[in-house]
């Protein structure tokens, strides 16, 4: 399906599906740019039985964001696959000061986040995830994989979400109200949050989340 | 050349946006600049009060955008402080009522002929505070030093970030240098520490916030207080001066009860 090049949404075909690629630009335009080529008479064809991930550019979708896309998807019969709040660009100089990219290892993904994610923002992704900065109390990092913080953990992250119970977390202060890995879940522990005791990773040892010293 | 448009935000409520709009805007226009306070809290305005301008109003910021009056019908200059504007938010009106576009073009207007404008938003992340964010060349977040403050701030620092402004600046605000001796409050370090943006100032617990918001003459008329004298060095940090960040006293130290002997307890002065 050809878009046209001043389209804030690009919507491709790759070996695993259908790719719509949302620009920068306004939220609602955006929005409005994705309605206007579902309802072009090839869309419907082109759609039919195919994986659809989206890829949300340079933002993390906030929930009503995600659930104003999920919609507009539903209107035209599409389910919505997977979402990547990122941009996967060929190699250039340039990507390496990208806030967020992904980079190919082996068969998976790794999702890099080269900012602090803040209070109200969740990352989700199919894959390892590491950022580069702190995951400040109240955001979320949801991975398949495992989530290595380059910072300080202070939010809610899941590694392991679809059910990997050998995931681990490390983070180089880990300070989180609550840990998931896999299917387990472990809460700090109740006395005062301690200063930082150095890089620490979590894992699930005979069936029970435990912290100790990162060791590499 | 026209006026830099500076949003005062916070996320949470009642840590003192209003009173920080209201004292930059007077500690500012002290210094001769020409500065436009907006209200952008519609429905629940209050800068009027702290700025002791409340019965002078006769239209407001929803009168501008629907036609009602024109800009300049509705600014209300200081009598103190002639540098001083100030545009009221509707009472009787609700967030919906302007739209960020609106706001884009009353700051535009604004900029024109003042050297800042400064927008006091409303609390919360919805409709009203992305109204105020709109025109923003510089964003102040305001803060106190307490963790659902803080919490609140980094998701607004998120916000801002998303919306593409430059990176917002801190002012922790309401500090108690005592309770952060005893390790009972975050200390300054804590919080930019969690939220990594730079400390623009820090205004330190005081009660003349009080007393002065009741008076309607803000502790940024005299910079005699603590509080005055802090946002008295905002103030010149947002005019691009470097000013040392002083080691606050606590407040219940030997020095502060011997000034307290000293001072009018009845205030002196007034508005």
């Amino acid at each position: 399906m050809k878009t046209d090049p001043t389209s804030l949404v690009t919507i491709r075909g790759t070996r695993e599906g259908v790719l719509i690629v949302l620009g920068d630009g306004e939220w609602n335009a955006v929005l409005r740019d994705l309605e206007n080529q579902l309802a072009r008479p090839n869309a419907a064809a082109f759609f039919r039985g195919a994986r659809v991930s989206v890829e949300t550019g340079n933002r993390f979708l906030q929930e009503d964001e995600r659930v104003a896309l999920e919609r507009v998807l539903a209107k035209h019969n599409i389910h919505l696959g997977a979402t990547m709040p990122t941009v996967a660009q060929a190699p250039a100089a340039h990507v390496e000061r990208n806030e967020m990219y992904t980079r190919q290892n082996g068969a998976t993904q790794v999702l890099m986040i080269r900012r602090t994610v803040r209070s109200g923002q969740t990352i989700q992704h199919d894959g390892p995830v590491v950022v580069y900065g702190d995951v400040n109390d109240g955001a979320e990092v949801i991975a398949s994989g495992d989530v290595l913080i380059f910072g300080k953990l202070r939010g809610v992250v899941h590694a392991g979400a679809g059910g990997d119970n050998h995931a681990t977390i490390g983070a180089f202060g880990l300070n989180p109200p609550q840990i998931r890995i896999g299917s387990h879940i472990a809460r700090s522990p109740e006395e005062q949050k301690s200063k930082s005791r150095g890089p620490e990773m979590a894992a699930v040892r005979e069936g029970r989340i435990v912290i100790e010293p990162w060791r590499v | 050349m026209a006026g830099t448009v500076i949003t005062i935000t916070s996320g949470k409520g009642g840590v003192g946006k209003t009173t920080t709009t209201a004292n930059l805007g007077v500690a500012l226009a002290r210094r001769g600049k020409r500065v436009a306070c907006i209200d952008a809290d519609i429905g629940l305005r209050n800068l009027d009060v702290i700025l002791g301008l409340e019965n002078r109003i006769v239209y407001d910021i929803v009168d501008v955008v629907e036609g009602r009056a024109r800009l300049r019908q509705a600014l209300i200059r200081d009598k103190r402080l002639p540098e001083l504007q100030m545009l009221p938010a509707a009472q009787t009106r609700d967030k919906t009522a302007v739209n960020p576009q609106q706001m884009l073009k009353l700051a535009d207007d604004l900029r024109a002929e003042t050297d800042f404008v400064l927008i006091d938003s409303p609390a919360g992340i919805e409709h009203g505070f992305k109204n105020a964010l709109a025109p923003a060349e510089r964003v102040i977040i305001v803060t106190t030093p307490e963790v659902s403050a803080v919490r609140d701030a980094d998701r607004i620092i998120g916000m801002v970030e998303a919306a593409e402004k430059p990176k917002p600046q801190l002012i922790l605000n309401r500090l108690r240098p005592g309770m952060v001796k005893r390790q009972e409050m975050m200390s300054t370090e804590d919080v930019i520490e969690i939220l990594a943006i730079d400390l623009v100032g820090i205004v330190p617990e005081d009660e003349m916030i009080i007393t002065s918001a009741n008076r309607g003459s803000p502790v940024a008329f005299d910079e005699k207080s603590q509080a005055g004298q802090a946002y008295g060095r905002i103030a010149q940090r947002i005019l691009g001066q470097d000013v040392p960040f002083p080691v606050f006293d606590d407040n219940t130290g030997i020095l502060k009860r011997f000034q307290s002997w000293f001072r009018n307890p009845n205030g002196g002065g007034g508005a």
